[in-house]
C-alpha cells in the first residue's frame, strides 16, 4: 500500500510531466508561431476557458501587499549578482533598482535578463521586467516579468512564448513549472521612486538576501554630490553582532563600510570631535550568531591612537566570555609610540539553576612601555617630559553569584538576591592610607537585595478608559565589606513612583527616589600622638576618616563650605520627578519633565555646567522628537537648571539619529 | 384534424417568438447581434472567453483602465498585474489628452489602456511618466487577459493567512530591571533599522515601564532587542547570558501589543569597585578615598 503522501507525490510527479511535456510540444509552435515585435498579434493556441470551479485570482490595488504567509523555518539564502546600466539604492525605502540591461546571475547557473530591477530587501524579492529573458536547464525563455519570493522560494515568470501566460516555480524547479497558478496580487508591483533620492549609485551589485549588499565601484551621497567609492557595503542582516561597536565615542561619527559578507565587515569610519576635529577610523568586524570579533583604531591619522578589541563568545549554551581591550597610545603614524597605556576587562558567565555566577576583572596598564632612561631632573619619560613614564598598574576582580527574580507567594512582590567577592589591588600606588598605613590590596565582599513592586493597579477606574493609577515601587540594600577593618559602605536606593494614562496619547507620571549612601569605619582607630605626653590617640575610625571638625572647601573657588562640616561619610539624595509624555502621533513624541533635588551634602555651583559638583536641585526639561523620515529621527532635548548659586543655565542637546 | 402546412409554419414561427420573447430559447449571440446590434450594458456580465484565436469583434464601446506597464511585446501589454492584454494592429498611442507623446511603452511608464468591450483588445494606449486616473477596475478587464494555461488556484495563498499590507498600530512595552537608573533611556534596536542601538527610543511610563508605539505595514517581519544606547548596555537574559533577538511578526490587525521584560543589562557591574572615578568631594565618599579635609 502507497501511503498518502507518497501518492500525492506520485501524482504531482506525473501532472507536472504531462504538464512539462505538453508545454514542450506546445512551446517550440508557439515559439515559431510567434510575430516579430510590433507586429499585430497573430492565433496561437487556443486558451482553454477557464475552470468554472477555479475561483477568481483576486487581485488588490497595487499598493496593497497580499503575500503568502512566512516559511516556517528560514531558507538558505544564496548570494546572487546584479549588473544593469545604472542601479540605485534608496536607503530610505529598502529599495534597490536597476535599469538598463540588467542582467541577474543566480545560484545553478540560473541567469536572467531584463530591462529595470527592483528589490525591495525588506520584503526579500525581487521583480525583473521588460524584454526577459529567463536562461535555465540550457533553455531560454522570454517573457514580461519575472519574480522571485525568497523567503518562500517561490519563482513567478509571466512568458511570452506568442501568447501570454502565468508560470510558477517552486524551490527554483525550473524543470516543474505550474502553469496558470494564481499569483500573488503584487507579485510584479513596481514601487515608484520617483520622489526618492538614492544614497548610493552603481553599475553592479551583489546581494546576499536577508544580509547584505556589496556594491562595486558605487557613488555615495554625501550632501548633495554623489562621491566614488572603491566599494560600499551594506548589512541589514539578522545578526546584531555586526553591529558591536568598539570605537570610542565622537560627537559625529560617518561610517562607511567598504567590504564584507555574512561574517565579516571591514569600515572606514570619517569622525568629529572637539579635540581631534576631523580625523579617520578604521574597524574590523568578524562574526557569528555566537561571536563577534571587533578590532578598530581611532584615530588613525592623529598622533594619539586608541586601538580597541572587543571579544564575544558563546562557548556553550550555560557559558559565555567577553572580554575589552584598549591601548592608547601616542605615536606618529605608526611608529614607536611615546607613551602607551592599556585596560582589559574579561567577564565570564556561567548560568546556574536559578541563577548565575559572573566573573569580571579589570586591569590598568599605566604603561605599556619599558622604563626609560632618567632624562631631565632624573624624570622617566619619552621624547619630552609630557610623555612620562608611569608604571602603575592596579587591577581588581570580582565574582558576583546573581539569583533570578522571585516572587514573594501569590503577592505582586519580587526579590532577587546577589552576592559577591573580589579584591583591587594596586602595588605601586596604595588603594587606602589609613592609620598612617598604605592598603596595597583590599579585599571585598557583598550582599544585596532587591524588593520590586513591578506594576500594582492601586486605583481602579471604572469608567472603562484605562485611566487607572498604578504603583510601582522599588527597594535596594546592598552591603561591601571591605578588609580594611571595620569598614563597609552601605547603599539603600528607595523608589516609588505614580503613574496615570490621562489620554491614550498622554501619560503623567510622579516618582520619588531616596538614595542613601552611607560609609561606616567601625573601632577605634589611631590618630597621632599627644604632643605633651607622647601617647598615642585612638578616636573612632568614622571621626578619623572624616575628620573632626573638618572645614570643607569649595574646590572650584576655595571659599569653606560650612554646609558641609556635618559630612561624615553618609549622603542622602532625594529626588522628585513629575512627567509629562505626549505622543499624539506615532511620528510626534513629547516629553516634559521637572525634577527636584534635596541631597545632603549640598550640590555647588561652578561656573560651567559641565563643572557643577552634585546634582542641580532645579531642572526642567522638553524632550521633542520628530520621524522627520522613515530612516530619520530628530531628537531635540533641553533642560533649564534654576534657582541654583544664582546663576540659570540651559543645557542644550541637540541629537539628530539617521539610520541606514 | 388534418394539419395546414401554412397554419404549422406560422405556429412554429409564433411558439419561437414567444419562446424568445419569454427567455425559454436563446438565440447565439451572434445571430442576435446581426440582427440588432446591442449596445454593451454592464461592465459586470459574463461575456464569453476571449481566447487568442477569437476574431476580434470590435464593439465601439470601450473600458478604460489604468495601471503601470510591466511590458509591450508580440502584440500584448503587460501590466503589473502579471497579465497580458491583447493590442490591436491599429491602436493608438498617445499622451492621455489624445495628443502625441514621446513616451515609448516601455517597463515603468503608467498607461491607459481603453479595451474594446466587442474584441477585448486595446485600441488605445494613453502612456503619462506619472500614474493616471482609470474608469474601470481591474475587474473589470480581467476578462480580456490572454492567458494559455488554465487559471490553477494557489495553496500558498489560500491555504493560510495572507497580509494586506495594511498600517498597524503596534505598541511596545518593557519592563526594565529595578536597579536601572531613573534618568536612563531604553531604545529599541531592530534589524530593519541597521541594528542601530539607538534606533527607536522608548517613553518611560513609570518607574519600571517604557513604551513606543509605531506604525508597521502587516506582514512585516523584523527582530529586535533593547538596549540603553549602546550594544555594551543591551540586555541579557535573567541567566545573565547574551540573549537571542526577539522576533516580531505584524499581523493583519488594527492594532499589536507586545509586552517584554528585561532581567538585566549588558553594562550592570553592580559590585565592582570602580578605581577609575574617585572624585575627592562628599559626593564620592565610597570606597578607597576619603574626602580632603584639613
Amino acid at each position: 500500500m502507497i501511503p498518502v503522501r507518497r501518492k500525492e507525490r506520485l501524482r504531482s510527479a506525473l501532472v507536472n510531466s504531462v504538464l512539462l511535456l505538453g508545454a514542450l510540444l506546445c512551446a517550440p509552435r508557439i515559439a515559431a508561431a510567434a510575430p516579430a515585435p510590433g507586429a499585430p498579434p497573430v492565433a496561437a493556441t487556443p486558451a482553454p476557458a477557464p475552470a468554472a470551479s477555479t475561483p477568481p485570482l483576486e487581485v488588490p490595488e497595487q499598493s496593497i501587499r497580499q503575500t503568502p504567509p512566512p516559511a516556517a523555518t528560514p531558507l538558505p539564502f544564496r548570494a546572487f549578482s546584479v549588473a544593469a546600466k545604472s542601479m540605485a539604492w534608496y536607503s530610505n525605502r529598502y529599495i534597490l533598482t536597476g535599469d538598463g540591461n540588467v542582467d541577474i546571475h543566480m545560484d545553478g547557473g540560473v541567469r536572467v535578463t531584463g530591462n529595470t530591477f527592483f528589490m525591495d530587501v525588506r520584503l526579500n524579492r525581487f521583480v525583473i521586467a521588460g524584454n526577459v529573458k529567463l536562461y535555465a536547464l540550457g533553455r531560454e525563455f522570454q517573457g514580461a516579468a519575472f519574480s522571485d519570493y525568497l523567503d518562500f522560494n517561490r519563482q513567478y515568470f509571466v512568458p511570452s512564448l506568442g501568447a501570454p501566460d502565468r508560470w510558477t516555480f517552486t524551490d527554483a524547479d525550473f524543470n516543474h513549472p505550474l502553469f496558470g497558478r494564481a499569483m500573488p496580487g503584487d507579485t510584479f508591483f513596481l514601487p515608484d521612486v520617483s520622489h526618492d533620492s538614492p544614497l548610493v549609485l552603481s553599475t553592479r551589485v551583489v546581494v546576499q538576501p536577508r544580509e547584505s549588499l556589496l556594491f562595486s565601484r558605487p557613488s555615495i551621497k554625501l550632501g548633495l554630490v554623489y562621491v566614488p567609492f572603491p566599494s560600499y557595503f551594506l548589512t541589514f542582516g539578522p545578526n546584531p553582532n555586526l553591529a558591536q561597536n568598539s570605537l570610542p565615542g565622537a560627537t559625529v561619527d560617518g561610517p562607511l563600510d567598504l567590504y564584507g559578507g555574512g561574517h565579516g565587515l571591514a569600515s572606514l569610519h570619517l569622525r568629529y570631535d572637539p579635540v581631534d576635529k576631523v580625523f579617520f577610523a578604521g574597524e574590523v568586524h568578524q562574526v557569528s550568531d555566537k561571536h563577534y570579533l571587533v578590532a578598530s583604531i581611532s584615530p588613525i591619522d592623529k598622533v594619539f591612537k586608541q586601538y580597541n578589541f572587543e571579544g564575544f563568545d558563546r562557548t556553550t549554551p550555560g557559558f559565555q566570555v567577553q572580554t575589552s581591550l584598549q591601548e592608547s597610545a601616542f605615536q606618529h603614524d605608526f611608529s614607536q609610540p611615546l607613551s602607551a597605556s592599556a585596560y582589559a576587562n574579561l567577564i565570564m558567565t556561567a548560568s546556574l539553576p536559578r541563577s548565575y555566577v559572573q566573573w569580571q576583572s579589570h586591569s590598568y596598564y599605566d604603561s605599556l612601555l619599558n622604563q626609560p632612561l632618567p632624562g631631565v631632573n632624573g624624570l622617566l619619560y619619552y621624547g619630552d617630559p609630557s610623555h612620562n613614564w608611569v608604571p602603575d598598574h592596579p587591577d581588581d576582580v570580582t565574582i558576583t553569584w546573581h539569583g533570578y527574580q522571585n516572587r514573594i507567594g501569590k503577592s505582586p512582590f519580587y526579590f532577587t538576591l546577589r552576592s559577591a567577592e573580589g579584591f583591587a589591588h594596586d602595588g605601586l600606588d596604595p588603594l587606602q592610607e589609613f592609620g598612617d598605613v598604605p592598603y596595597k590590596t583590599i579585599y571585598n565582599t557583598t550582599l544585596g537585595l532587591n524588593l520590586a513592586l513591578p506594576s500594582y493597579k492601586l486605583l481602579k477606574d471604572y469608567s472603562g478608559h484605562g485611566r487607572d493609577v498604578f504603583l510601582n515601587a522599588s527597594f535596594d540594600k546592598q552591603r561591601e565589606s571591605f578588609s580594611l577593618i571595620g569598614h563597609h559602605t552601605d547603599t539603600t536606593i528607595t523608589t516609588f513612583s505614580l503613574s496615570r494614562q490621562f489620554q491614550p496619547h498622554l501619560v503623567g507620571l510622579v516618582n520619588y527616589t531616596i538614595t542613601n549612601i552611607g560609609d561606616f569605619y567601625g573601632g577605634r582607630c589611631l590618630s597621632g600622638t599627644s604632643p605633651t605626653t607622647g601617647a598615642d590617640i585612638l578616636l573612632p575610625c568614622q571621626d578619623v576618616a572624616y575628620g573632626l571638625n573638618t572645614v570643607y572647601t569649595n574646590p572650584i573657588t576655595g571659599a569653606p563650605v560650612p554646609q558641609w562640616s556635618a559630612f561624615r561619610g553618609f549622603g542622602t539624595t532625594r529626588s522628585l520627578v513629575e512627567q509629562l509624555v505626549f505622543t499624539p502621533t506615532t511620528y510626534v513624541a513629547a516629553n516634559l519633565s521637572f525634577r527636584q533635588n534635596h541631597d545632603f551634602p549640598i550640590p555647588l555651583a561652578a561656573y560651567t555646567y559641565e563643572n557643577n559638583i552634585g546634582i542641580e536641585p532645579y531642572q526642567a526639561t522638553l524632550d521633542l522628537r520628530f520621524r522627520v523620515a522613515p530612516t530619520i529621527n530628530l531628537d531635540i532635548s533641553r533642560s533649564y537648571y534654576f534657582n541654583f548659586g544664582g546663576i540659570d543655565r540651559w543645557s542644550p542637546q541637540f541629537f539628530i539619529t539617521v539610520l541606514q | 384534424m388534418k394539419l395546414n402546412p401554412v397554419r404549422l409554419f406560422f405556429a412554429v414561427i409564433c411558439a419561437v417568438a414567444l419562446s424568445l420573447g419569454t427567455g425559454a430559447i436563446r438565440l447565439p449571440s451572434n445571430a442576435i447581434q446581426a440582427a440588432t446590434p446591442k449596445p454593451y450594458e454592464s461592465p459586470f456580465q459574463t461575456p464569453p472567453p476571449i481566447s487568442v484565436t477569437a476574431t476580434p469583434s470590435p464593439s465601439g464601446h470601450v473600458l478604460r483602465y489604468a495601471g503601470q506597464l510591466l511590458d509591450v511585446q508580440n502584440g500584448f501589454v503587460f501590466f503589473t498585474t502579471g497579465d497580458g492584454f491583447r493590442l490591436s494592429p491599429t491602436a493608438k498611442i498617445d499622451d492621455p489628452a489624445g495628443g502625441p507623446t514621446k513616451l515609448q511603452p516601455v517597463t515603468r511608464v503608467y498607461a491607459r489602456a481603453s479595451f474594446d468591450t466587442g474584441s477585448g483588445a486595446i485600441v488605445e494606449l494613453a502612456l503619462s511618466s506619472k500614474p493616471l486616473p482609470g474608469e474601470a477596475s481591474y475587474q473589470d478587464v480581467q476578462r480580456f487577459a490572454v492567458a494559455t494555461s488554465t487559471e490553477a488556484p494557489n495553496p500558498d495563498l489560500a491555504a493560510k493567512e495572507g497580509f494586506s499590507g495594511r498600517d498597524v498600530l503596534v505598541t511596545f512595552t518593557v519592563q526594565v530591571p529595578p536597579r536601572t537608573p531613573f534618568g536612563d533611556t531604553v531604545y529599541l534596536a531592530t534589524d530593519i533599522s541597521g541594528w542601530s542601538a539607538t534606533a527607536i527610543r522608548m517613553d518611560r511610563i513609570d518607574a519600571l515601564h517604557y513604551r513606543i508605539t509605531q506604525t508597521f505595514k502587516s506582514g512585516t517581519k523584523f527582530l529586535y532587542r533593547y538596549t540603553r544606547g549602546s550594544w555594551q548596555s543591551a540586555e541579557r537574559g535573567q541567566n545573565g547570558l547574551d540573549v537571542p533577538p526577539r522576533q516580531f511578526l505584524v499581523r493583519n490587525a488594527d492594532v499589536q501589543s507586545v509586552d517584554n521584560v528585561v532581567y538585566h543589562w549588558g553594562d550592570e557591574q553592580s559590585n565592582a569597585p570602580d578605581l577609575g572615578s574617585s572624585i575627592p568631594t562628599p559626593f564620592a565618599p565610597i570606597p578607597f578615598r576619603t574626602p580632603p579635609h584639613h
